[in-house]
């Protein structure tokens, strides 16, 4: 229910703005998006097509389409028919993402892939609103399988991102932390005196480096897995507060929360 | 067998998940490399995952500078008065309209279809300039010497608002 909930809620935090990102008339225009989008994902030109015969009209289908896909997120945060809901948001959210290509970012790419997830194994039998009788207690878990998918992507989302950055220069002198909360748009706080105790960003790279390389092979061990939850937890609070990444790092955290700390504490049960 | 099957499928999955992360996904060819490239786009399987890396871009930025026919001109970007979110996401779009506009058969359509924008919210300029540009960021050493950031400009146009045909 976690990574509905929050699709939802970014879903209102963009609202106004809707239309300009993703409209036929937005800022990029459908003509153009179209140039740089996989013709073979339907995106929301597409969809909108289907309602044409129906007598309505595209910006009347674009409202409709992107209620369905708020209502399917909400009940898919809810457990109401789990299936069904996961598919619709699922298949809006990858549209939505199709069509916007010019504007998203890496969080809608993983929002896409756990979506994918919440359809094709059983989610709706964790951590919903739907009640269960005590006698159905034991399926209300999803199975240790699936479970082990979701843990062994997050690993390589980890380990690429760490390795990716590990390769180039930036990341081992400090500068790429420098340059990041330099940029107007992720600057949240002046740090300009950051470039005289140059140490403090080095140390920063560092710590980025190895907390996202080292998740992949620290977080399965059960003596240090609390650990690394902890200080990746840590990881994207610093993102999130002198990044602004707040969004990002949401998702980021409760990936890490539902898939590594709460299938500790409950042993062979997960949420998503 | 139930199980194996589930066992294979789990495997094929995770190992287009390795492949998308080793940026090998687009180069597999053929037919094979067409259905993997359509399966990482519904599943998010190919997706790579080099955030700032392997190193942090600059920031690109759209900038109008609008002209009314009498008046004073006036700037903006396409992230002014939005949230920070959204900011995230039109700034991503400048990039976008950055790489397209490399091509000279495009760099009119998009940075057009920016004017078009603006002209639309603001009916009583007849001008805009549009410029891309990207936040040249000093290092720290150059920054301590006494280097400080600027815009500098990539790309620029200026289009006129049409009068409507009779």
């Amino acid at each position: 229910m976690g990574l509905p909930l929050l699709l939802l809620f970014h879903l209102v935090w963009v609202s106004s703005d809707l239309l300009s990102l993703h409209g036929d008339r937005g800022i990029i225009p459908w003509e153009l998006a179209d140039l740089l989008r996989d013709p073979w994902v339907p995106g929301l030109p597409t969809l909108t097509k289907a309602f044409l015969p129906l007598g309505i009209g595209v910006h009347t289908a674009i409202i409709l389409l992107l209620s369905a896909y708020a209502g399917s997120l909400l009940a898919l945060a809810l457990g109401f028919y789990p299936r069904v809901s996961a598919f619709l948001a699922w298949g809006l959210h990858l549209s939505l993402l199709s069509s916007g290509a010019a504007s998203f970012y890496g969080v809608d790419q993983l929002a896409n892939t756990f979506l994918f997830y919440l359809l094709v194994f059983p989610s709706g039998r964790a951590w919903t609103f739907t009640s269960l009788p005590a006698s159905a207690r034991r399926e209300e878990t999803i199975p240790v399988s699936c479970l082990r998918v979701m843990q062994f992507h997050l690993c390589v989302i980890y380990l690429a991102a760490g390795l990716d950055k590990a390769m180039g220069r930036q990341w081992w002198n400090g500068e790429a932390i420098w340059q990041t909360v330099s940029q107007p748009i992720f600057s949240t706080f002046d740090l300009s005196w950051l470039a005289r105790p140059s140490w403090i960003p080095m140390f920063a790279g560092w710590s980025t480096l190895l907390v996202e390389i080292g998740y992949a092979f620290l977080v399965w061990p059960r003596s240090t897995r609390k650990v690394w939850c902890i200080v990746t937890v840590g990881l994207h609070l610093g993102i999130g507060l002198f990044m602004g990444l707040v969004f990002f790092s949401s998702v980021m955290i409760l990936l890490t929360v539902c898939f590594f700390l709460i299938p500790e504490a409950v042993p062979e049960r997960a949420a998503a | 067998m139930k199980r194996l099957l589930l066992v294979g499928a789990f495997s094929c999955h995770l190992a287009l998940v390795v492949a998308g992360a080793l940026h090998l996904t687009s180069r597999l060819p053929g037919f094979a490399g067409r259905g993997a490239r359509f399966y990482d786009e519904l599943s998010g399987a190919g997706d790579s995952y080099s955030f700032f890396a392997p190193a942090v871009g600059p920031q690109l930025r759209a900038r109008f500078t609008l002209s009314p026919p009498r008046g004073e001109r006036s700037e903006e970007t396409l992230e002014t008065g939005k949230t920070r979110e959204v900011g995230f996401r039109v700034g991503n779009l400048a990039g976008t309209v950055y790489i397209a506009a490399k091509r000279a058969d495009l760099r009119r359509a998009f940075l057009g279809a920016l004017a078009a924008n603006r002209l639309g919210a603001h009916p009583e300029a007849d001008h805009v300039q549009v410029d891309i540009e990207d936040w040249v960021m000093p290092t720290m050493a150059e920054y301590r010497l006494g280097a400080r950031p600027r815009w500098r400009s990539l790309h620029d146009a200026t289009f006129v608002r049409r009068s409507s045909p009779p």
